[in-house]
């Protein structure tokens, strides 16, 4: 545990680009949220290892919204369901169900449908709010924390030691 | 760019490409089995499922199907399927190909393991074996019933018109008896006479003129008693005529109730379908595998479908909402395919060869029947060519013509006791079901037929048996008709005429004994009902002299006038 948190003020400290970062905390909510049962998670599996994303971060975030997930499901299957029974855009699943592509994405299944409306909704906001928070914390807060008593009793204790190792 | 790309990544992602082709045939495995269980609600497994990448197609090996009832049992096996496919549509749980080769079906064969996917208690219902209740109505009667029990004064019909005719003479006799009294009243005819005698002692002028009129009144009084006396002649006329053709049939009615009774036993015409006995029997048991094998054959395709409102939302898993297709897949549709297996686990020896067009679990999606031709083999039989079409898109349709040449038939047990020791059986015929209703026409011919039979029941017929070995071909022209709970099977055949003709001829003495016993039996019965009946008609026809003398008091007193 000692050790995923030492990691994890690692990274927000170290030089890695907060878009990478912010990518990976992206990455990690959607797979997170994702059912396991749908195409969509292998793209966002391949997706992660073709694209420089925080691994690390990532695996962390996706258990947190593995959570999240199990406790709003009756939001996203009632979300997933209402847009898949909506009169107006019946010709969208239609045409997409005549595909057997689409129809290995199990689009038409309530809770896919309210996990991908939920990633669509959180994605942009999370990305720039991430990037925002880790920039805005080398910058001002970074500084502050070195600064501080229990920075420096916490500079003695074990899970500095855990940290120092990391950086060596 | 540069700085997003993971360039190690496309390494991983290629490795996962991989895995994924390696892991496709567990994963079509997994989907096939899947979705062949939830189709047809019953466990169904695949050995091995192999892909041949390079020709687009995929071998089944080892495929079971569950019996739902019998979880012990699969319904169907199958050795091997090859058929050229579209991946995608596979990975969706439809199997759909041109061209297909499904070899090594069987059916009804044992499992190592359950395949029930909810176990069930029901257990199936035995069938019945009605052979040891079997018997010939013709034949059975053959042994008479006893004469004492057969017969019963309360039932015999010469007792009931015995007692009827005693009431009809009672009531005549009574009826005649007020009529007379009536007609013979003292004081009336004292009165009579006494009026003739004032009507005489007329004198004078104006008297004589007033007795013209008394006579006139008095010839009218004596008038109404002779057309009444008259009446009652021709009444007892028509009584005593009545009375003979009663007594008459009475004493012929103790022959008569003989023949009756023996019509009723059924001896008359009880044997005149022997054939239908035979192998009526033996059809019907056909008759319900046929059905079991159509239920084999047949997928529910209510099963498939199913409205997101009617499951339940399980955490996790959400629920997957049908949209209207275009043009729906059914989840298999092989449109030709080489058949081969065999029936054995339908009780029928035989294996099979052949093609099948449009095999499909939804007929109403291919929009087509689906249609078998199959040649039959056995080392028993010299050809033997089947023709199935099944088409249950509006309703549950089953049409069949076979032509059947040379089969070999030996020891086969029959119903009741005969036993068809060897024959060479040549059988065309075609059937067809509708829902439940069916109908057909089979024609049978038997050559070089061994028929003998068992039991002690033709011991005493010797002539039978000689019969029947003697026989070398039995035709039969047999008509279906009904349903399958219910079937009509009308079979005319030439062994019932030969088993006729013989039975006839052996029962013929023995009736006519039977016959003369029960007569005599009805006879003393009623000995003292039938002696009786002399009496109690003498004692009405006596009444006659009464009747026919009122008519002359009344003619005495007229002339007189």
């Amino acid at each position: 545990m000692l050790d995923i948190l030492a990691k994890l003020l690692k990274f927000l400290n170290s030089n890695q680009n907060p878009s990478q970062l912010a990518l990976a905390v992206c990455f990690g909510l959607a797979i997170g949220l994702m059912p396991g049962f749908s195409l969509f998670l292998l793209m966002l599996l391949m997706m992660v290892c073709l694209i420089k994303a925080n691994i690390s971060i990532l695996l962390v975030v996706w258990g947190l919204f593995e959570a999240v997930a199990y406790i709003a499901d009756p939001v996203m299957h009632q979300i997933g369901y209402s847009l898949l029974t909506t009169e107006s855009l019946q010709p969208i699943w239609i045409s997409l169900s005549q595909s057997s592509f689409w129809t290995l994405t199990a689009f038409n299944n309530s809770l896919v449908m309210g996990s991908i409306v939920a990633i669509i909704v959180l994605w942009l906001p999370v990305y720039f709010l991430v990037r925002m928070l880790v920039i805005q914390y080398r910058e001002q807060i970074q500084d502050v924390f070195k600064q501080l008593k229990v920075t420096q009793l916490l500079k003695g204790s074990k899970f500095f030691h855990v940290y120092q190792r990391l950086g060596n | 760019m540069k700085e997003i790309i993971r360039w190690p990544g496309i390494l991983v992602a290629l490795i996962l490409v991989c895995l994924a082709y390696f892991f496709m045939a567990p994963l079509l495995k997994l989907v096939i089995e899947q979705a062949g269980s939830r189709t047809l609600s019953t466990k169904v497994t695949l050995e091995a499922l192999e892909i041949a990448w390079s020709e687009q197609s995929l071998t089944l090996k080892g495929l079971e199907v569950a019996d739902k009832d019998f979880p012990m049992k699969n319904k169907v096996e199958i050795d091997h399927i090859s058929f050229q496919i579209d991946a995608l549509d596979a990975l969706t749980g439809h199997l759909l190909s041109d061209q297909a080769h499904i070899l090594g079906v069987q059916f009804n064969t044992p499992r190592s393991e359950s395949g029930a996917l909810n176990e069930a208690n029901d257990s199936p219902e035995k069938v019945k074996n009605t052979d040891g209740n079997f018997s010939i109505p013709g034949l059975s009667s053959l042994d008479l019933p006893d004469v004492d029990t057969l017969i019963s004064k309360k039932n015999s019909i010469t007792y009931q018109r015995y007692q009827a005719l005693k009431q009809y003479i009672d009531k005549a006799k009574g009826t005649y008896k007020t009529r007379i009294n009536a007609l013979k009243d003292q004081q009336k005819i004292d009165d009579y006479k006494a009026r003739y005698k004032d009507i005489k002692k007329a004198k004078g002028f104006m008297e004589i003129l007033a007795s013209a009129s008394k006579i006139k009144g008095l010839k009218n009084d004596i008038d109404k008693d002779i057309s009444e006396a008259k009446q009652l002649n021709r009444d007892f006329k028509q009584t005593k005529k009545e009375v003979i053709r009663r007594a008459t049939e009475l004493k012929k009615s103790p022959q008569q109730e003989a023949d009756m009774l023996l019509n009723k036993l059924g001896i008359e015409n009880g044997t005149q379908k022997i054939s239908q006995y035979l192998f009526g029997p033996e059809l019907q048991a056909h008759i319900k595998k046929l059905k079991s094998w159509i239920n084999t054959i047949s997928v529910d395709d209510k099963n498939t479908d199913s409205s997101a409102e009617e499951q339940p939302v399980e955490r996790g898993k959400g629920v997957f909402v049908q949209f209207t297709q275009a043009n729906p897949l059914p989840l298999v549709w092989f449109k030709n395919t080489k058949l081969s297996g065999n029936f054995t686990g339908l009780d029928m020896p035989f294996t099979f060869k052949g093609e099948a067009h449009h095999l499909t679990d939804q007929q109403t999606l291919t929009k087509q029947a689906t249609t078998l031709d199959l040649n039959l083999q056995n080392d028993l039989v010299k050809e033997a060519d089947v023709n199935i079409v099944v088409d249950v898109r509006t309703e549950q349709r089953l049409l069949m013509k076979f032509d059947i040449k040379e089969y070999r038939l030996d020891q086969q047990s029959l119903s009741g006791n005969f036993t068809l020791n060897n024959a060479l059986l040549d059988t065309q015929g075609n059937f067809s079901s509708i829902d439940e209703h069916l109908s057909g026409d089979i024609n049978v011919e038997l050559n070089s037929v061994s028929l003998e039979t068992t039991g002690d029941i033709f011991k005493k017929y010797p002539a039978i048996e000689k019969a029947l070995a003697d026989e070398d071909q039995v035709t039969a022209q047999i008509k279906l008709n009904g349903t399958f709970e219910a079937p009509q099977i009308d079979i005319s055949s030439n062994l019932d005429a030969i088993f006729n003709k013989v039975l006839k001829k052996a029962v013929d003495e023995k009736l006519a004994q039977y016959k003369n016993q029960v007569t005599e039996k009805i006879e003393t019965m009623l000995q003292k009902e039938l002696n009786s009946s002399g009496a109690l008609q003498s004692e009405l026809l006596n009444m006659g002299g009464e009747i026919s003398s009122t008519e002359d008091i009344f003619k005495d007193l007229i002339g007189k006038l």
